[in-house]
């Protein structure tokens, strides 16, 4: 390869990082309003350049879950969470982090509420409850606090 | 310039993350067949129009997939599982070598296919995964330890395996730095409340490590060993004396994470990738100059 070849394949590499580094700053190098920067944001998702690196920063969020209750005739009754493990369970801990987002909160609900209307044919209102699993520091846990759930948010949906 | 990128060969590095990353996401990908249309189907826990409005337009996804085998008959269900599929297959090829660098285009748009799809289930081990396959679609991965490897053309490839090698190494180092620098603003970083936190998620802990609370020193010293390890990446692992350390204190880290977490996919990927950036050997490139050795070693005549 000539050294004008090089020089081709560096610059792409330097270009490349420099887009890695604005991901994990969180700058958007050029605005997504002009023609470039919609190729760039285009080039940054397809490559992974977009991505922040703060895992588990700067705190450990709680872990949120949604459990159900499916009524039929006024009656209520608890319905089976999905019943996964391993990584499929890391997955779902994923999606139910989202209750912890204001504006996606009801959107994940109704999405929850649709399946379980699917499920429960005979269903003609669902219960989605977002809870968060809240953990006492350390300190407090010495003094007898422990773990524990706490449903915070009620979705109600009704069959039409 | 030339000594930075030129004089050795790292075709070898770059073939073991080819061969890790795929070995590490076929197993990912065993593990959620199972639950395949529960994360990726159109009626699955996050549904389509959901998943779809919280994508960029621009990313490959199942629906666009479903729209354009729509005319042949063929419906949501048939096309995530040639989706899936054609992913595994390109992943084992991608792991043998055989026509490497198709493979690795096939198995990073079908994995940007799924991911776009199941975007709201995405967790960093996703995100590393299009970081490594992109990675896999430019660079000489193929030209060692592959099926598709050919000792007359190593040298050809000289240029680009050391040249992507760095770009990988430094990739890492802007990750951990980034990551270091998020987790040391944060309070619970600083005083072992995150460790503690991590552990007691139910979604994570695999043993029960609430004895740390009598301890909190373990946790505070947990923590900042993470603080250390992340944050010294950078400086660290490119000195030659100290590369090794650096490199297996933070494979030892990731390890940990999988024992105690049960992040087992996101792990093995960042351990693949800290070995095969720092731990396999680039070998020195040396021009073969005696011609018995060139037709032992099937070189084309000087």
């Amino acid at each position: 390869m000539g050294s004008r070849g090089r020089m081709v394949w560096i610059a792409a590499a330097g270009a490349h990082l420099a887009l890695v580094i604005c991901g994990a700053t969180g700058i958007t190098p050029v605005s997504p309003a002009h023609f470039a920067g919609r190729m760039i944001e285009t080039y940054r998702a397809y490559s992974g350049a977009n991505n922040g690196f703060g895992f588990f920063a700067p705190g450990v969020a709680s872990e949120w879950r949604a459990t159900f209750d499916v009524c039929n005739d006024g009656h209520c009754i608890p319905a089976a969470e999905e019943q996964v493990a391993g990584e499929s369970r890391l997955l779902l801990q994923t999606i139910n982090s989202l209750l912890g987002e204001s504006e996606l909160r009801d959107l994940l609900a109704a999405s929850h509420a649709a399946r379980l209307f699917a499920r429960y044919p005979h269903a003609d209102a669902v219960l989605v409850k977002a809870g968060v699993f809240v953990v006492p520091t350390m300190a407090h846990y010495r003094r007898g606090a422990r773990p524990q759930w706490r449903d915070l948010y009620g979705f109600a949906f009704r069959r039409h | 310039m030339a000594s930075l990128f030129g004089d050795t060969d790292a075709t070898r590095p770059l073939a073991v993350m080819r061969i890790g990353l795929a070995a590490v996401l076929l197993a990912q990908a065993f593990a959620l067949a199972p639950h395949l249309f529960l994360f990726f189907g159109e009626h699955g826990i996050v549904q389509a129009p959901i998943a779809n409005a919280l994508a960029p337009l621009a990313l490959p996804r199942i629906t666009y997939l479903v729209q354009l085998l729509a005319p042949f008959g063929v419906g949501e269900g048939a096309a995530l599982l040639v989706c899936f599929g054609l992913y595994v297959a390109a992943l084992h090829l991608l792991l043998a070598g055989w026509n490497t660098r198709a493979a690795a285009i096939a198995a990073w748009l079908l994995h940007l296919s799924l991911k776009t799809t199941a975007n709201t289930s995405a967790y960093g081990v996703f995100e590393f995964a299009t970081i490594g396959l992109f990675y896999c679609t430019v660079l000489p991965v193929g030209a060692a330890m592959s099926m598709d490897a050919d000792p007359r053309k190593r040298e050809a490839v000289s240029f680009q395996s050391q040249l992507g090698l760095r770009v990988v190494q430094i990739h890492l180092c802007i990750v951990y730095l980034s990551s270091g620098i998020e987790k040391i603003r944060g309070e619970q970083w600083r005083n072992g409340e995150a460790i503690w936190r991590a552990v007691m998620r139910p979604g994570f802990a695999q043993f029960d490590l609430s004895w740390l609370a009598a301890y909190p020193m373990v946790a505070k010293l947990a923590c900042w060993s993470t603080l250390a390890i992340e944050l010294g990446y950078v400086f660290f692992v490119w000195p030659r004396r100290t590369r090794r350390i650096w490199a297996s204190a933070t494979i030892g880290m990731h390890a940990g994470i999988a024992a105690m977490m049960g992040l087992w996919s996101f792990s093995g990927l960042m351990i693949v990738l800290n070995a095969a950036a720092f731990l396999v050997p680039a070998k020195r490139a040396v021009p073969v100059t005696s011609e018995p050795l060139r037709e032992l070693l099937l070189l084309p005549a000087e």
